[in-house]
């Protein structure tokens, strides 16, 4: 019932009213960017998103304003910034679900309507397990589970959201049955299993960090091609025998059809500011993965995750 | 155990930091005008001020946001109790016997006892949270799904409490409420329900649907007989209650608390369970049940005393575990984080002297909001003074624009006119509204609880009996449910007699 | 609030008035039961699938429905007093006036749109000072506009004129 979210547009736009007299390129932007947040305010992607736009407002003439539009598992608002009109003064930050959400038949829209600019965070799922828990291995856990079938029980963050597929993914790739339980969000599946009633999570690191560094918990692996930087100890899914590399990412997002003028000036100012250490200090202090990736290899990155979304849902008997 | 020096030294340091006391301030009146405004809540205004936090020192900035936080809770009473509107899906309990006692004319006792009862609620669960975190910091852990169904049923149960005259219109209204809650993607399968294919409906447009039911429905209950209007009420007299009033609501004040800092620490559980909650128990322990829904002035008390405690609760179960019982402490997490403040175990240990310092602000925002809050209740009665012909379709406006500013979508202010059209013919016929409104939050949480409990389980319905807090919270609605069904039929049974 | 418990009398309106409501709470009812049929089986193996709780709260609904026919039939008469003139169609027009701002609001923007509103509404609660309730409507639509857009940071619509 998390809806009670807003929009509070300006905000940042207003800070750097003052900031912005470095206008880019002589037409664009003529007005104010409106940058839509398919999640509500405060969350993970909202803070992404704000932080993203304070720096970049820093070299745009105009400057971006940020709109939650939530509901809907991010598919209200992804879909306002898919069908947006195409003249660059509405950009959304967009979500790994834009690659999901289609095959699951919540979405009118599908990853081809949207126009890549660049990729600014990645998270990958990570297996963790309660501290005191048997297992101090990925192996020694997926050892049990096999041996178990159903009995191992995952929290994941709702039915068909990333965390959820990544679990499905792993129980696929190792021959492993689990029992997926949902969510509404990744905190109340971090509870449960504080609370013991489940066996593992399969949300980010982030999301858990707190409580392994405090022993509380116990993270077994991350699903990426290399080790996520906070937790520098963790080994990754492949370095422990399974080819798996699962994860949500966040990234600048626009609908088709955009001028060229536009998409050169998003993507030269999403250039500088993505990679700018201001915006990694923030991401790592929100224990946020900063991970940058220019337009074409991000376009190409959508692609192949819808066919592997898609592919992976039809085999699960999610696909509609 | 209880280390009094920290607490003593929280609050010199705190009292050597006039910025912390004036953002504590500024929050708390912030937050009580977002909570009056019919859309708006307390994640809403935390979150609007939280970018202005990340420049500030962790104690100012933490104490607007806390500021924000509990006035936002309060603030949801004053146009519940003038105008019958709640800002706050807590503030739709308190509406019940606030606009009551207004319709009665005594509008002062009712906003007096609010704003007192809220202080009381909210210091007392402050000191809760200062005294009794460690020992109290591993409860949200047990709650687990089942015993989450468990409190939902409880919740529901109190459908039959809030009902008013007729038992069988409140569960209709109930009942409707339940199915409304249905709306939007089924809680374990993702398959959306009942959409046709928005999906703006994908979630149930639960703070529209309020403020159809409560606000515009009111407002064209108006249009019949624009004539009409409040005659005394118009008047506001001493705001601060007498103290023979405050003293017999003092138990119910006390009971609240404790329910509502209990609701505050369950994850999922807010202020509004906490509220409604806290109704039906001063009910059932009122000597005179019958007044309540009529202007019973321990029904405000329980609802804002509850309301309020559960901001002590939330934080205790946040700042001690990490874990955000509900969206305003998520964010407030994360605004803790970025000042560098790990919320969880290791917080106590590491950062003991600001914890205690924002201790002591948390009394402080208290204390401001009691002040304020009685100040700013004289300046907003005037809006009683104001002739209905202009003060209703002002309203109507703010209904709207509330609605759009929640989420920017005018799909949600249809969804609201429709709500609005059927709150007013329910109005007219006699089903209640609150009970659609206790449904839309206590439906949801019932349904995905329940299916979720079944899975962990593997499909057993044992959960059902074998968990102690599981089964108490059964039993309780059990009870709730049914001992107003029996005195009911009792009583008719006995009034048909004497008809015969 | 009307109450009309089970031994308070009705007048004749009144008693049409609920038969009718309940009658489309009922209507609504059968048709959420007839839609869950859409609905998929299980998805999960321990679960008992999406349709399971609207079609309890459906049956439910439709039980409570009728025995409340029931007692409203049974209800004592009571003589009807006179309603005030013309409720009906001022109640219906401020409901389409509120429709019509819905419809209209996107296109003009939210000031115009507010301030024409509240014209419009105030006219219709009988209050009839043309200049004074023009004043007060473009203040009031300006106030709420610049609380929301600058106060909040809200975007409401504005009117765009020839913008792309």
């Amino acid at each position: 019932m998390d809806r009670r979210s807003f929009t509070f547009s300006a905000l940042g736009a207003m800070a750097a009213i003052p900031l912005g007299g470095r206008a880019m390129a002589a037409g664009y932007p003529s007005r104010t960017i409106e940058m839509i947040v398919p999640y509500s305010a405060g969350g993970g992607t909202d803070l992404v998103a704000r932080a993203f736009a304070d720096i970049a407002n820093q070299s745009l003439a105009k400057a971006i304003g940020v709109v939650n539009r939530t509901g809907g598992g991010g598919a209200v608002g992804l879909t306002g910034i898919a069908r947006a009109r195409p003249n660059g003064f509405t950009i959304g930050l967009g979500t790994a679900e834009i690659t999901m959400l289609p095959h699951m038949g919540m979405a009118s829209f599908t990853a081809s309507d949207f126009t890549a600019i660049a990729q600014l965070n990645a998270d990958p799922s990570a297996i963790t397990v309660k501290a005191d828990a048997p297992w101090q291995t990925l192996e020694e856990f997926l050892a049990h589970a096999k041996e178990n079938p159903g009995t191992v029980r995952i929290g994941n963050s709702g039915t068909g959201a990333i965390w959820h597929l990544a679990a499905e993914a792993l129980g696929k790739e190792v021959g492993a049955t689990f029992n997926h339980i949902p969510f509404e969000g990744a905190a109340p599946a971090v509870t449960a299993l504080l609370g013991g009633h489940i066996e593992a999570v399969s949300v980010s690191p982030a999301e858990v960090s707190n409580f392994v560094a405090a022993g509380e918990l116990r993270m077994l692996g991350v699903m990426a091609d290399e080790r996520v930087a906070a937790f520098p100890d963790v080994a990754t899914f492949k370095e422990q025998g399974v080819d798996l590399s699962v994860g949500t990412w966040r990234g600048v997002l626009v609908p088709n059809g955009l001028p060229e003028e536009a998409l050169s000036v998003l993507r030269e100012v999403a250039a500088t500011a993505g990679q700018s250490e201001e915006f990694k200090a923030q991401l790592a202090k929100m224990n946020l993965n900063h991970a940058y990736m220019d337009a074409d290899a991000f376009q190409a990155k959508i692609a192949a995750q819808d066919e592997f979304f898609g592919e992976l849902m039809t085999e699960l008997g999610m696909a509609r | 155990m209880f280390d009094f020096s920290m607490l003593f030294q929280g609050v010199a340091t705190l009292a050597s930091s006039p910025l912390a006391l004036v953002m504590a301030a500024i929050g708390v009146v912030i937050g009580i005008f977002i909570g009056a405004m019919p859309g708006l809540t307390a994640t809403m205004g935390v979150a609007i001020l939280l970018p202005f936090t990340f420049g500030m020192d962790p104690l100012p900035g933490l104490l607007l946001i806390s500021g924000v936080f509990f006035g936002g809770v309060y603030g949801g009473s004053v146009t519940a109790i003038l105008l019958k509107i709640p800002g706050t899906p807590a503030a739709a309990a308190t509406a019940m016997d606030g606009y009551a006692l207004t319709e009665k004319g005594q509008a002062s006792l009712a906003l007096g006892t609010a704003t007192v009862s809220s202080f009381i609620g909210g210091t007392g669960s402050v000191l809760v949270l200062i005294f009794l975190a460690p020992v109290l910091a591993g409860f949200a852990l047990n709650f687990s799904a089942p015993e989450s169904f468990a409190l939902a049923v409880f919740g529901l149960s109190i459908i039959s409490s809030i009902s008013g005259a007729s038992p069988v219109k409140g569960l209709i209204a109930g009942m409707l409420g339940l199915l409304v809650a249905t709306i939007g993607l089924d809680p374990m399968g993702g398959f959306p329900r009942f959409t046709f294919g928005f999906p703006d409906l994908y979630e149930v447009p639960f703070i529209p649907v309020m403020i159809g039911l409560f606000a515009a429905a009111e407002a064209f209950k108006t249009m019949e007989d624009p004539a009409r209007r409040l005659g005394q009420a118009a008047r506001l007299g001493r705001l601060l209650p007498p103290w023979d009033k405050l003293r017999s609501v003092l138990p119910t004040i006390g009971r609240s608390t404790g329910l509502g800092v209990l609701m505050g620490m369950i994850p999922g559980a807010g202020a509004d369970v906490a509220a409604f909650v806290s109704y039906n128990e001063a009910k059932r322990f009122s000597r005179n049940p019958e007044n309540f829904g009529k202007g019973e002035l321990s029904g405000v008390a329980a609802c804002e005393s509850g309301a309020n405690a559960c901001t002590g609760g939330a934080l205790l179960t946040m700042l001690t575990l990490g874990i955000p019982g509900d969206a305003v402490t998520a964010i407030m997490l994360g605004a803790l984080t970025l000042q560098g403040l790990q919320p969880g175990p290791l917080l106590f240990q590491q950062h003991a002297d600001l914890v205690f310092t924002l201790f002591a602000g948390m009394i402080f925002c208290y204390v401001a909001m009691l002040v304020l809050g009685l100040g700013l209740m004289r300046v907003m009665g005037n809006v009683l003074k104001v002739p209905p012909a202009l003060l209703t379709p002002t309203i109507l406006v703010l209904c709207m624009v509330g609605t759009y500013a929640l989420n920017n979508s005018m799909f949600d202010v249809g969804v609201m006119l429709v709500a609005g059209i059927a709150g007013y013919f329910m109005q007219k016929y006699g089903f209640p509204a609150s009970p659609v409104v206790l449904a839309l939050i206590m439906g949801p949480m019932a349904e995905a609880n329940f299916r979720r409990a079944l899975s962990l389980s593997n499909g057993s319905l044992d959960f059902l009996w074998t968990r102690p807090i599981t089964v108490a919270l059964l039993a309780l609605a059990l009870l709730t449910l049914f001992l107003p069904l029996l005195r009911w039929l009792w009583q008719r049974r006995g009034s048909r007699h004497r008809a015969a | 609030m009307n109450d009309t418990g089970p031994d308070r009398a009705l007048t004749p309106g009144d008693r049409a008035g609920a038969l009718v409501l309940l009658a489309v709470v009922t209507v609504v009812a059968v048709a959420a039961i007839v839609l869950t049929r859409d609905f998929p089986p299980n998805t999960l193996p321990t679960d008992v699938g999406p349709a399971r709780f609207p079609v309890l709260h459906a049956v439910v609904l439709i039980v409570l429905c009728a025995i409340c026919a029931v007692e409203t039939v049974r209800a004592p008469h009571a003589a009807a007093l006179p309603p005030p003139p013309g409720a009906r169609i001022r109640v219906a027009l401020a409901v389409a006036a509120v429709a019509v701002a819905i419809a209209a609001m996107p296109h003009l923007g939210f000031p115009v749109t507010a301030a024409l509103f509240l014209y419009a509404v105030i006219w219709l609660m009988g209050r009839r000072q043309i200049l004074g309730n023009a004043v007060y409507a473009v203040a009031a639509s300006a106030a709420i506009w610049l609380l929301f857009s600058w106060g909040l940071n809200v975007p409401l619509p504005v009117l765009e004129l020839g913008a792309g």
